[in-house]
């Protein structure tokens, strides 16, 4: 896993199958605010196919598309998002809840390991 | 550096956030909670500030957890399939949200949107099913919220069928009485901010109508009115207005 910016980072397909089986994969049918600048993200997203939008303020900044997750540093530290993130219709993601994800660092070694690195950079 | 959610290392929690902080301390469903189990769910929670207009959920979204509000209102809404919106209800500090969606595994029914600056805690699917099935006290509360939440609904099926416009907003005036009143020299404050539109959709009515009736009410000295504040001054003849059952 490597960062694209402070908030996204890359996941490499072995572990994609692997984080897919722990939390819960939906296909949004039409635009949602996933969570707002300022906020920590109730869940963290792993964009599985589609795309979704990184905004300040109205702006978009960033698009971002399948392999790709977002909001979990902030949702396992508590760290506000610098950016709002909108999902567009058709997009498939695949929700990680705070306990999917320590319940991945408690079992999973190998996976744990990569997502420590990524939650503590 | 990242912190475990348990153990001697966790994560530090504002203590604002903690739950043995809460505003609505007492009213919520994890208020008979142990300390050490209301630490624990401090970790595993996340606190936000919704502003005015942003929304928590929306109708047709997959849940996924629990909303327990710490302050602030929020309304839920349902949008038909013409567009409209309608108030189901309006939310305060203590109430739970999305409990419905999450025992069904439905998608949401409503779409929750903060009325003032609110602040929410979430909770998430898996912790909240295992927190109740290990938890007697949080279930009976779930099951308490629920009970009301139907209870409501019935009494408001019943009102839309069986009272006219003016008994259902004088109903509406004492319920956000109940649920929002404070009191001020002339009577009862409502510390709610709806719009008269909000507030036309909760007894099922025209805009232009409600405003009628609210006139109506103001010329009978019942209510007053401060900018959009409204105050209660005559209950007992609201009540009697209301014909409320007993």
């Amino acid at each position: 896993m490597f960062k694209v910016n402070q908030m996204v980072s890359t996941v490499e397909n072995e572990y994609i199958q692997r984080l897919t089986q722990m939390g819960e994969v939906v296909t949004y049918t039409v635009a949602a605010d996933l969570f707002y600048e300022g906020q920590i993200p109730v869940v963290a997203y792993l964009i599985l196919d589609g795309h979704v939008h990184l905004l300040k303020g109205k702006k978009i900044k960033d698009t971002i598309g399948g392999g790709h997750l977002v909001g979990a540093r902030e949702l396992m530290n508590n760290i506000n998002a610098k950016m709002s993130a909108q999902i567009m219709p058709k997009t498939k993601v695949c929700f990680l809840s705070k306990s999917d994800i320590q319940e991945i660092l408690d079992n999973d070694d190998q996976t744990s390991e990569h997502l420590e690195e990524l939650l503590n950079a | 550096m990242f912190l475990p959610l348990c153990g001697d290392n966790m994560r530090k929690i504002k203590e604002a956030d903690k739950c043995q902080s809460c505003p609505s301390k007492g009213k919520g469903i994890f208020c008979e909670l142990e300390n050490n189990d209301l630490d624990d769910l401090s970790q595993h929670k996340v606190t936000n500030t919704y502003k005015k207009g942003q929304t928590l959920f929306v109708q047709g979204n997959h849940p996924f957890g629990l909303y327990c509000i710490n302050s602030g209102n929020i309304k839920v809404t349902k949008t038909g399939a013409d567009g409209k919106e309608t108030i189901v209800r309006v939310a305060q500090g203590g109430d739970v949200l999305g409990h419905r969606s999450l025992f069904t595994n439905d998608f949401y029914t409503a779409t929750a949107t903060a009325l003032e600056d609110t602040k929410v805690c979430f909770i998430d699917k898996k912790y909240i099913l295992k927190l109740i099935e290990d938890k007697p006290s949080v279930s009976l509360h779930v099951i308490n919220k629920l009970s009301r939440d139907m209870g409501a609904a019935e009494n408001k099926l019943t009102s839309l069928h069986q009272k006219n416009v003016r008994e259902r907003l004088a109903e509406l005036l004492l319920l956000l009485e109940q649920t929002h009143g404070e009191d001020v020299e002339e009577g009862r404050k409502l510390n709610i901010k709806l719009t008269r539109e909000e507030m036309a959709t909760m007894i099922g009515t025209a805009n232009e109508t409600l405003i009628r009736f609210i006139s109506e009410f103001k010329d009978e000295g019942l209510i007053e009115q401060k900018g959009k504040t409204i105050i209660l001054t005559n209950k007992e003849k609201l009540a009697d207005w209301a014909n409320l059952a007993y």
